[in-house]
């Protein structure tokens, strides 16, 4: 037996044993055996492979701790619940919502943990990483990694520090990783994080062969609420992906109202805890649709969403991409279909423009003059702000936001022209993100539009599974008597409940 | 945020909203808490900690749009019209807004809720032997505190803490009884999502967390009546002090009868904030004594100061709120 397969089998084992998994996903493998001969690995994985099994992997392989940036709070909370369900190793988050006092606890009990999450900003403060430098940092992880890239959709300049604080550091292993990375992307990751390193890449086909690509062409809101409503007739479970908050309530709503569906809604404004248990209640089909804006994402693994919607489009492949990969992740057929409108495209141009941070805003920001803008806009603000602290001079930052406005620009212009398509969808999908992509064998199971087929028709093609009924299909409150029996084993006496 | 639901904070008379934000938002300085007393919104400190400026100038501007407020931008003040006062007044009645809550008395609700939840959660899975689950606490704090209880319960403590919390669910009313045990959930109770509870009861999302900030607070003032060894009682934090770190200190010298030379020279900080360690004691603490002689002089020194005009403002506000 060669050393290669000895270790392969030795991974496996492992694998079956601490995650009760029977193997590996592609790239998972290559990437844990780069990082174990002492390899820094950026690994661009499709959504739903499994990133965050390699660094939990890893913990009983590598000494000291483990440092994962991550863009996201609500991804960072996900990670550390997992972890600390499945009793991983001692794991914390790091940021803005601690009080002072857990936060100095956790600085100064580094050595006690194994996982520390944090977003880019905080691992940059000075007293975080003063207390770092004191400390073996095992493995250094830069999830969603295509923020380093102006040329990726989610850019955050604190991102670009990485590399600097990569070297004040010192960790004996990095891993980059990300979902969604083009060429172009991949380059400046290895670059501002690498630049003088050697590093092993995977890159894997983004294709998923079981998720079907549909586009559905609609001239009005009443058109697509009606087609909306043909595909809630059965009972998939299914997640809608809208474009603001206010749409996610009321989308939630209408459908509570007018279907027999289990329906909440999902966006970053809900707190913590609704948020777990809308995740909670989904995962368990307790839900069989959420409707959600792109908050619900990154690091949320429901294996059996066999409906995807973009009721609203994302603004780029990119996010399209990452926000199908949420569907049939357990390998089965699913369908992912996306409304083209012409409306909701002018709202997306008239939202982008809105957004933008002109240069004037800039002149002002460095110069410190009142801007009637970034009064109102706190957002425009707190982009600035980060610019600042990654040392970006006012010509800089004004030259960066040009450049990205360009790209932003190109991307919905390139991602209108595939929506518009009428050749193979999922071969556009991997010509834009492969780095060789394959041929697809385009066949009945792959993709269509609504103008060369009914919708109807192709949901009796697909004839994807159904939710067995597992709730009844209207909520009824319980009473206290009812829940108490449910909670607690040894119930208090009828007569005080 | 649904603006509708700020209605309650404001009034016919013109009142600061920056004040009230950082009021909401839990900005601790003597200008924020005198204007609480003012507007008696003191027990709403703290009430939206997380509450983002652009959320609440947003939501300001929809008040305005709807005729319900106006706000005059040169002193940066918000006053009700009349519509706004009727809309205000429907809102009340529909009886969700938290008119009981206090944060002086009943704590952060935030913190409260996290540790009813878990403490539930955490006896309701070990009784069902579910051992791996992801806490209903995001807190730290709240999860080593309700941590600690939990190893402190034996078996018949848990049986009692079921025993309480089910006794004192039954002196809430049918409606608040409802609400609070449909948002309670374990690996063995699955529970409904916010947004189903909130259909269920015919509010919006945002109403059902202020409906749920009403039961709370008359679950706690329950809870605070049982002995401090009950294990209900302990699952909970109620405030031992309302006044901050630094002008407990400053008060428990200044009633000690400690001349206050001494206490300034004896202080590493600044009189000025000694003094404004006074004031926040002058609005917070029920037994403040205006007319102690001492502090009687120490306003006679310097009358015209911002400490003595405070102080004097402060007197009239409290006075007119137990006139009121």
């Amino acid at each position: 037996m060669t050393d290669l397969n000895s270790t392969t089998i030795k991974l496996q084992t492992e694998l079956h044993e601490r995650f009760n998994f029977q193997q590996f996903r592609p790239g998972q493998q290559e990437l844990l055996q780069a990082i174990l001969a002492g390899q820094n690995a950026l690994g661009v994985l499709p959504t739903g492979s499994g990133k965050s099994l390699i660094y939990q992997f890893l913990a009983p392989h590598l000494n000291g701790l483990f440092v994962i940036v991550s863009p996201l709070i609500s991804l960072m909370s996900d990670q550390l619940a997992r972890i600390q369900a499945a009793h991983l190793g001692k794991a914390a988050v790091l940021n803005s919502r601690l009080n002072v006092q857990d936060r100095r606890n956790i600085l100064t009990h580094l050595v006690d943990y194994k996982f520390l999450f944090m977003a880019p900003e905080t691992l940059c403060q000075p007293q975080v990483l003063r207390y770092l430098q004191n400390i073996t940092i095992g493995l250094f992880v830069v999830d969603e990694a295509h923020c380093i890239s102006s040329w990726g959709p989610d850019f955050r300049p604190d991102y670009l520090r990485l590399g600097q604080v990569q070297q004040q550091l010192q960790p004996q292993v990095t891993l980059a990783l990300t979902a969604t990375a083009t060429d172009q992307v991949c380059a400046d990751i290895v670059q501002q994080l690498f630049a003088q390193q050697s590093v092993f890449i995977y890159r894997a086909s983004v294709d998923r062969p079981n998720l079907y690509l549909r586009t559905e062409f609609v001239s009005s809101d009443e058109e697509k609420w009606q087609r909306l409503q043909l595909l809630l007739e059965q009972r998939w479970p299914t997640l809608i992906y809208v474009a603001t908050r206010k749409t996610a309530e009321e989308l939630a709503l209408k459908i509570a109202e007018t279907t027999k569906r289990q329906v909440a809604f999902y966006h970053a404004g809900l707190d913590n805890l609704a948020r777990q248990q809308v995740q909670q209640l989904f995962m368990t089909d307790q839900l069989d649709v959420v409707v959600a804006t792109s908050a619900f994402g990154m690091g949320i693994n429901k294996d059996n969403v066999c409906l995807l919607v973009h009721y609203d489009m994302p603004e780029n492949f990119e996010n399209y991409l990452q926000e199908i990969g949420r569907a049939g992740r357990d390998e089965q057929q699913a369908l992912t279909l996306i409304f083209v409108s012409q409306n909701d495209y002018q709202r997306l141009q008239t939202r982008r423009q809105l957004n933008q941070i002109r240069p004037q805003t800039v002149t002002h920001f460095y110069e410190q003059i009142l801007d009637e803008t970034l009064q109102n806009s706190s957002g425009q603000l707190a982009v600035l702000k980060a610019y600042q602290r990654a040392n970006f001079s006012e010509a800089d930052v004004i030259a960066t936001l040009t450049k990205t406005q360009e790209v932003r620009e190109l991307q919905l212009q390139q991602f209108w022209q595939f929506l518009n398509s009428t050749t193979c969808l999922r071969q556009q999908v991997c010509d834009y993100f492969d780095h060789e992509p394959k041929v697809i064998q385009h066949d009945a199971l792959c993709c269509s539009t609504s103008q060369t087929q009914s919708l109807s028709v192709l949901l009796q093609r697909l004839n994807l599974p159904t939710l067995v009924a597992a709730t009844t299909p209207t909520v009824n409150l319980l009473t206290p008597t009812q829940v108490w029996t449910q909670l607690f084993v040894n119930l208090p006496d009828k007569s005080s409940s | 945020m649904q603006a509708n639901l700020l209605l309650p904070l404001f009034s016919k008379q013109a009142r600061r909203y920056q004040a009230i934000y950082y009021l909401l938002t839990g900005k601790r300085t003597v200008s924020n808490l005198s204007a609480g007393l003012a507007y008696q919104l003191l027990p709403y400190f703290h009430f939206y900690p997380k509450l983002s400026q652009d959320d609440y100038q947003a939501a300001l501007q929809q008040l305005v749009e709807q005729h319900y407020a106006k706000i005059q931008a040169t002193d940066k003040t918000i006053q009700l019209t009349s519509l706004g006062q009727v809309v205000q007044a429907r809102l009340l009645q529909r009886g969700f807004w938290p008119t009981t809550y206090n944060y002086w008395q009943d704590g952060d609700w935030q913190l409260q809720w996290e540790r009813l939840l878990l403490s539930v959660q955490v006896i309701s899975n070990y009784q069902h032997h579910h051992a791996h689950y992801t806490p209903l606490a995001t807190q730290p704090l709240v999860q080593n505190e309700i941590r600690h209880w939990f190893y402190r319960c034996g078996r018949t403590q848990q049986q009692q803490f079921v025993e309480e919390l089910s006794a004192t669910t039954a002196q809430l009313t049918p409606n608040q009884a409802n609400l609070l045990v449909n948002s309670l959930r374990s690996s063995s109770y699955p529970g409904v999502s916010d947004f189903q509870l909130s259909l269920s009861l015919s509010l919006t999302a945002s109403e059902l967390i202020l409906a749920r900030v009403t039961v709370l607070s008359a679950f706690l003032r329950k809870v605070q009546q049982f002995p401090q060894s009950a294990p209900l009682r302990q699952v909970f934090q109620f405030p031992t002090t309302i006044l901050s770190l630094g002008s407990t200190r400053t008060y428990e010298l200044w009633r000690s009868g400690q001349p206050w030379s001494e206490i300034v020279q004896h202080s590493y900080q600044k009189e000025s904030t000694l003094l404004e360690h006074l004031l926040e004691a002058a609005i917070l603490m029920p037994d403040f004594d205006f007319d102690q002689p001492r502090l009687q002089q120490l306003v006679a020194a310097n009358p015209e100061s911002y400490f003595g005009q405070r102080l004097l403002e402060i007197q009239e506000l409290r006075q007119g709120v137990q006139d009121d």
